[in-house]
């Protein structure tokens, strides 16, 4: 083991080189989804997309120098005030203080007026005292326009500002207030902050739905970036190695689907507890077409923050990459290329990538280096396993990558398919004993005909009776499926998704 | 305790190729020690390297990143690297991963020497 100073610095180095990875991808990948999906509103777009691009390059260029917050707030907030053709703007972030919850402007930049009634007789005429009173504001959940905005979590775009009753009369007197618009930077259902600009710098121009749509594109790559770099202040301030753990796996548990997707005639049923030693699952449900449903399920190599940052990546690019696309395996040939452009040579990614045929009833599926594909037949017969050839993301480019197949299994005459990571076989007891694949199989061919959401809980169930609930240092994740039959819709049970 | 021991002997000092016995567990907690003694065979200019698993019980994805880390630095430096009989496990994990197709993998010393020998 390395000295605690020593591995920090060195986790440190790879933080930073993952932070620079992980925002360039999840820009660039969230970027190219939307970039497909909204090919009819071409112009548009493409001037949001030239901005995010553009976004994406002075944060790497930030990223590099240093990742504090100040910095990156102070870049964004310039960035979006020249991309929205804005005269002023601010960022204002969500702060916490002895359980009060406000809203308070972290960086300020042009002629922009405090947003709350300012007191008599106090006159701003320098710039910096207009900023120092800005910044001074805290501002309440639901309170003025940035307030609305954090609590509806929606945009607000006033095209007059004189006509919004939710500007104090003030602000007006110190800056003459135009046009404006705001926009909550979120992940997810998540608020960070809310992210404001004023006036056109073209004197008497409103604000336009357009510019609406470009600054929600910003705000969604600012919103991530600003996350990161949040979680990241933290660690250089706690330096222990346990909260950056924990501070991962709350990263990765928000990265995981906030529901189940909806696959008509199908029982869908996944869980992914988090380790807090080894951390690196995840599993995802992407929207292919009409008829068919990516499922994905890996384990990233890397633990701590790293694993996470990567994770999000690989979640980024596949999200971008699998809509339209019926290969799993050209999916992962893709992916591949962009993990082994972007990672350290030791980091990997296991995973594998199936496609669900919702009219056709089968599974075609592609196995980057994870574990096999498992069907359960019916009248509790022997679990079979696949396991088409394919190396792990991120070690090997090209050709020698180039040997993955697609596999298609017929799901019409089995219980079930299950997906699932070694953390599963893995799981330990007290005398280091591994549960083993053998008692594995036997629950799948004894459980494999209660469901999809009764087989995890029958299985889970299993694990911690052979551990007896000791803490275990891998991840354990599981995805099931299986077709509803007819006779049994009305004893299956609802789509569900657990996190440990 | 989980242990892990790695040591030296030479398989072939005239044509530079050592053999680097691996024994426990190489996972998170034993990598570091497994990276400072390959680097350091790498310092001494070494850049041929057989590592023996038959000792080796357990490989972690951090272990096997390990190795995939060491095996593009022998490259680098116009060497290489084998492994040299893994257990059944160790196989299993490796085959699973794909490793199997990257690597050299040998079931003999003389079989290992020849890799470097071709």
């Amino acid at each position: 083991m390395l000295p605690v100073p020593l591995q920090f610095l060195l986790f440190w180095h790879i933080a930073v080189f993952l932070v620079l990875g992980a925002v360039s991808w999840i820009v660039i990948s969230i970027l190219r989804a939307r970039i497909r999906a909204l090919q009819v509103q071409v112009i548009t777009h493409e001037k949001e997309r030239e901005s995010v691009l553009l976004f994406l390059h002075r944060m790497g260029e930030m990223v590099t120098r240093e990742a504090d917050l100040e910095t990156t707030l102070e870049i964004i907030t310039e960035f979006i005030i020249e991309e929205t053709k804005a005269s002023a703007g601010a960022i204002y972030l969500m702060e916490e203080d002895k359980g009060d919850r406000h809203l308070r402007a972290r960086v300020v930049r042009g002629l922009f007026p405090p947003l709350q009634p300012v007191g008599s007789g106090y006159v701003l005429t320098k710039r910096r005292y207009l900023h120092d009173k800005v910044r001074a504001e805290r501002i309440a959940l639901g309170e003025g326009v940035v307030g609305t905005v954090a609590q509806t979590g929606e945009g607000l775009l006033i095209a007059d500002a004189k006509q919004e009753p939710r500007i104090p009369k003030e602000a007006h007197e110190l800056v003459p207030l135009e046009t404006m618009m705001l926009m909550p930077l979120k992940i997810r259902d998540r608020l960070v902050g809310v992210s404001a600009v004023v006036n056109k710098r073209a004197q008497g121009q409103a604000f336009t739905e357009q510019d609406m749509g470009l600054l929600a594109a910003l705000a969604d790559q600012a919103a991530v970036t600003v996350n990161i770099v949040q979680l990241y202040d933290e660690l250089s301030e706690k330096q222990r190695i346990e909260s950056e753990l924990k501070i991962a796996m709350d990263f990765q548990r928000l990265l995981l689907p906030a529901e189940m997707p909806e696959a008509e005639g199908f029982e869908i049923a996944a869980y992914c507890t988090p380790a807090l030693e080894m951390g690196g699952d995840y599993y995802d449900f992407i929207r292919v077409d009409d008829r068919h449903l990516g499922i994905v399920i890996a384990d990233v190599s890397g633990k701590g923050i790293p694993g996470a940052l990567i994770m999000a990546m690989v979640r980024s690019a596949l999200r971008a990459e699998a809509p339209g696309r019926l290969q799993p395996a050209e999916v992962l040939r893709i992916i591949n290329q962009r993990v082994y452009e972007d990672t350290r040579e030791n980091v990997f990614i296991t995973m594998t990538y199936a496609i669900l045929d919702l009219a056709a009833n089968t599974l075609r599926f592609a196995r980057a280096g994870h574990e096999p594909l498992i069907t359960c037949p019916r009248e509790n017969a022997r679990p079979v396993l696949y396991t088409p050839e394919g190396i792990a993301l991120g070690l090997v480019e090209g050709e020698v990558f180039d040997v993955i197949e697609d596999l298609t299994v017929d799901l019409s005459d089995v219980d079930l398919a299950v997906l699932y990571t070694d953390g599963v076989i893995e799981a330990m007891n007290e005398r280091g004993e591994e549960y083993g694949q053998e008692r594995f199989f036997g629950v799948l061919q004894t459980a494999a005909a209660e469901g999809a959401s009764a087989l995890i809980q029958t299985l889970l169930a299993d694990i911690t009776d052979f551990t007896r609930g000791i803490p275990q240092h891998d991840d354990i994740t599981l995805v099931t499926l299986r077709r509803r039959r007819s006779a049994r819709v009305l004893e299956a049970p609802v789509l569900e998704r657990q996190t440990g | 305790m989980k242990t892990f021991e790695v040591e030296n002997r030479a398989l072939d000092s005239a044509a530079g190729v050592v053999v680097v016995g691996l024994s426990g567990y190489l996972d998170a907690h034993t990598v570091a020690d497994f990276d400072k003694h390959t680097d350091d065979l790498l310092g001494a200019g070494t850049n041929k390297i057989v590592l023996d698993l038959q000792g080796l019980s357990y490989i972690s994805s951090a272990g096997i990143g390990a190795l995939m880390g060491l095996s593009q630095r022998l490259k680098k430096h116009g060497g290489d690297l084998v492994l040299l009989q893994p257990t059944a496990k160790v196989y299993k994990i490796l085959d699973l991963l794909g490793f199997t197709r990257i690597f050299h993998l040998c079931t003999s010393e003389d079989e290992a020497r020849a890799v470097f020998q071709s």
